[in-house]
């Protein structure tokens, strides 16, 4: 069991960072980070799906195709996400690479740089050069600016922290990226392997308004300073590390739904016994996760949370154009106010069972739909297959942050 | 181009009628009955969300055993009558008697139509009141049978068209389609009901119906949402005594079903929720008609998208980058961009170029702005990798939406 969690933290073993106002945001926010490794780490990354992967998340996921054993430092800049800018935007990233590189003294692939914020615009070089001079100067441990300092969208800084047999894993986390550093000392595959799990079961099935933007990324670092080895395989510790960094991932992907846009509510949906041998290939998700994703990113379902209604009909009605094949006779639909616990289905209102509408209270469902937290469960009655996502409401500051009206 | 009449007078052999059964508040207009004096074939495309509403697996029941002496449909608003179990099928089927047993025809030749809340049992005393009103109110108020099936509609939508066969005799296409909010692409969430009194086959109406509908209601998306209730029902009585055939009548016939068809389904998207935009997106040059779809789709779904329309804001990125993860291979370099003020899938003329080898274009910021602050404005998207087409019609996500649907249930 982990000795402590919090989002206060002193220091990560070997590791220092800096975070910078370069000029890239308006009004002295900060804007750059960079995060250093006495020693090389261990690194591993997921990467967006979207098919404009940016310049710099391309350059990042071949760099770690390379070389994913010896990273010594991470760099991000917000304000300009390198996206949609040609040969010259991938010029601009390997310079930056190649200036940090060059005041580290380490080599060129060992130092990756990632950029968020508007597309189509290129690097403000100069303000860079400015903001690797100020961060080299001012390393520390000053994790919670960092936080803050790789928010685009959003409007709150999100740090985790978990120390569990002697190793400190530490995350901070924007709309658009996660950064995961550890003093574990693991194999950069076991860390891929453990990384990928993770994010599959946190980020992946935390849904804001569904959108992939071609910026987004994980990144873990792991630089072996605690000296504890990890290592792969059964009756070993790579079980609870894994565990650990996918709690911090899911912690950071809740606080990504939570403080969104003008979100007031989060709700849970659970999709239970879903048909097995039913796959999406093209993405990799299971039957439940289709059916979950379809409900998470439906319009109106979540403009109804909003106005505190319960159109449990477009719950259904998202279900079965997932997709997947379902029957109607075999599906049963719950509310559940606030936390699914072992009580379960004890404070749970039925509205559906096996295809018949029950004579659910009115009032009591409108009073669960009003929460700032409930869940959704569905069971389809068909196989095994279950899953938990993540999402949130779509309210007017939604539109009105997102259509640029009130600007 | 086919001309198309916004209004229905007459479709000889056809009597409707729109009555107000006390399922609507403030005495509005929530029942719509559609009766033929003569036997019609009968064709229908269904929703293909597999949570069906008990009217859709009703019709779906009589037209697997029976397409050639349809009389009537009857439809109703306020109750969707889906996610209803064994009680809403029974009273779909009771529905049906009603209706046949008021206009005398045998219960299997009359098909149902509901829409409205789901999840709620049909008040069946009231749709029993609303047949007996319509059955003794048939006539050619087209207007008033449009009316009595509209939910968050803000006006009744019909089209008609009038056709002259190679034998010098006139036929007339017909109908009334309901939908606004809660639309997605595949069978958008509406129904419809186009009637003729042109004779045809079963299987040309089936077929015909099928392409049809592909190229018109299956272009819309609003929301992104699909319902459970979605169906388009075709009747043709034969009256006029046309048969089509020679090929350019079937020509003639099939371009003006179109026609009726699709100016339905654009209006479904004109009087979408809180629509402030107009909005015909192309993309072509995909590997199959299949894949352009696809990511057609992506694109008129994404809350990004259509905010910034909402917004007027001429973002490229949103719809460059929504089309990136449609789960279908892209090469970035290859694809491009352009926007057009009005509803065009031809991009030669009044066309700006925004997106272009994986970089923005160097375009004009006036000239791109003068376009996004149309009512209407069209998208082309064209991927270099095929020749898959396809269009779709959508609209904007404006704060109106999200007001409007929070007041549906009351």
């Amino acid at each position: 069991m982990p000795d402590v969690v919090g989002t206060e933290i002193s220091k990560v073993k070997g590791f220092k960072v800096a975070s910078v106002h370069c000029g890239l945001k308006p009004i002295d926010d900060l804007d750059f980070i960079l995060i250093v490794s006495d020693s090389p780490c261990s690194a591993a990354g997921i990467y967006t799906s979207n098919q404009f992967m940016t310049e710099s998340v391309k350059l990042v996921s071949e760099q770690l195709e390379a070389n994913p054993q010896r990273v010594r430092a991470i760099a991000v800049n917000t304000g300009c996400a390198n996206a949609f800018t040609g040969d010259l935007g991938r010029t601009n990233g390997r310079q930056v690479v190649s200036w940090i590189a060059d005041r580290l003294g380490c080599d060129q692939n060992e130092v990756i740089f990632l950029s968020l914020g508007q597309v189509g615009m290129q690097l403000p070089m100069e303000n860079i050069r400015q903001g690797i001079d100020l961060a080299l100067a001012s390393l520390g441990n000053d994790w919670e600016s960092a936080a803050h300092a790789i928010q685009t969208t959003d409007k709150t800084p999100k740090l985790w922290w978990r120390d569990i047999y002697g190793v400190r894993i530490l995350g901070i986390a924007a709309a658009r990226i996660c950064i995961l550093v550890s003093d574990a000392l693991i194999a950069p595959d076991d860390l891929q392997d453990t990384l990928y799990w993770a994010v599959d079961q946190s980020f992946d099935q935390s849904i804001v308004d569904g959108e992939t933007t071609p910026d987004e990324a994980v990144i873990m670092l792991s630089n072996g300073a605690s000296g504890i080895h990890i290592e792969g395989g059964y009756q070993t510790n790579w079980g609870s590390f894994g565990l650990d960094v996918r709690l911090i991932c899911d912690e950071l992907a809740w606080l990504n739904v939570k403080n969104e846009t003008g979100a007031t509510k989060i709700v849970q949906i659970r999709v239970m016994r879903a048909p097995d041998n039913w796959w999406n290939h093209e993405k990799g998700w299971s039957s439940a996760k289709q059916i979950a994703h379809t409900i998470a990113t439906s319009i109106s379902l979540k403009v109804g949370f909003y106005n505190n209604q319960l159109e449990w009909g477009y719950i259904l009605a998202a279900a079965g154009c997932a997709g997947v094949p379902l029957e109607l006779e075999k599906m049963s639909l719950w509310i559940v106010p606030n936390y699914i616990n072992h009580d379960w289905p004890g404070n749970a209102l039925a509205l559906m069972l096996s295809g018949e509408p029950t004579r659910y209270d009115e009032q009591q469902a409108k009073a669960i739909v009003g929460l700032p937290r409930f869940n959704i469960v569905l069971d389809c009655g068909l196989g095994s297959v279950e899953t938990l996502f993540t999402t949130c409401d779509l309210s007017r500051d939604y539109v009105s942050a997102n259509s640029n009206l009130d600007s | 181009m086919t001309e198309v009449n916004p209004s229905i007078e007459h479709v000889p052999g056809f009597r409707v009628a729109g009555v107000y059964a006390g399922l609507k508040k403030n005495e509005a207009l929530d029942m719509a009955l559609i009766v033929s004096d003569t036997p019609c074939i009968a064709a229908g495309v269904f929703t293909t969300n597999y949570m069906k509403a008990a009217p859709v697996l009703f019709d779906m029941e009589v037209l697997q055993g029976n397409k050639d002496h349809v009389y009537a449909v009857t439809i109703n608003t306020k109750c969707a009558n889906a996610c209803t179990g064994e009680q809403g099928l029974a009273n779909a089927r009771e529905m049906a008697k009603l209706t046949a047993a008021k206009i005398g025809c045998a219960a299997d030749e009359v098909l149902v139509m509901s829409t409205g809340v789901i999840g709620s049992q049909l008040p069946m005393e009231k749709i029993a009141h609303g047949i007996d009103l319509a059955a003794a109110s048939l006539g050619s108020d087209w207007a008033a049978a449009a009316a009595g099936i509209m939910t968050t509609d803000t006006r009744p939508k019909m089209a008609a068209v009038k056709v002259t066969a190679s034998n010098g005799v006139t036929y007339h296409i017909a109908g009334i389609a309901k939908g606004a909010g809660m639309i997605a692409p595949n069978m958008a969430t509406m129904l419809s009901v186009v009637v003729t009194d042109v004779s045809l086959p079963i299987d040309t109406a089936k077929g015909l119906l099928q392409s049809v509908s592909e190229t018109t209601f299956n272009r819309v998306v609003v929301d992104g949402d699909m319902s459970t209730n979605d169906t388009l029902l075709l009747l043709a009585n034969g009256v006029s005594g046309v048969t089509l055939q020679s090929p350019d009548d079937f020509t003639a016939f099939h371009e003006a079903l179109a026609a009726v068809c699709r100016k339905l389904a654009q209006d479904i998207v004109r009087d979408g929720e809180g629509v402030t935009k107009f909005i015909t997106l192309t993309v072509r040059g995909a590997a199959s008609p299949e894949v352009a779809h696809q990511i057609a789709n992506t694109i008129a779904t994404s809350p990004l998208v259509k905010t910034a329309f909402f917004g007027n804001d001429a973002n490229w990125g949103r719809i460059v980058a929504a089309a990136g993860r449609a789960g279908v291979p892209i090469d970035p370099d290859l694809v491009r961009l352009w926007i057009a003020p009005g509803e065009t899938e031809d991009f030669n003329l009044g066309s700006l170029l925004l997106f272009t080898n994986g970089m923005p274009s160097g375009y004009g910021e006036e000239q791109a702005s003068s376009i996004f602050k149309e009512a209407s404005v069209s998208i082309l998207l064209d991927l270099g990798m095929g020749t898959g087409a396809s269009t779709v019609w959508t609209c904007d996500l404006s704060h109106d939406y999200v007001t409007i649907n929070g007041d549906y249930r009351s």
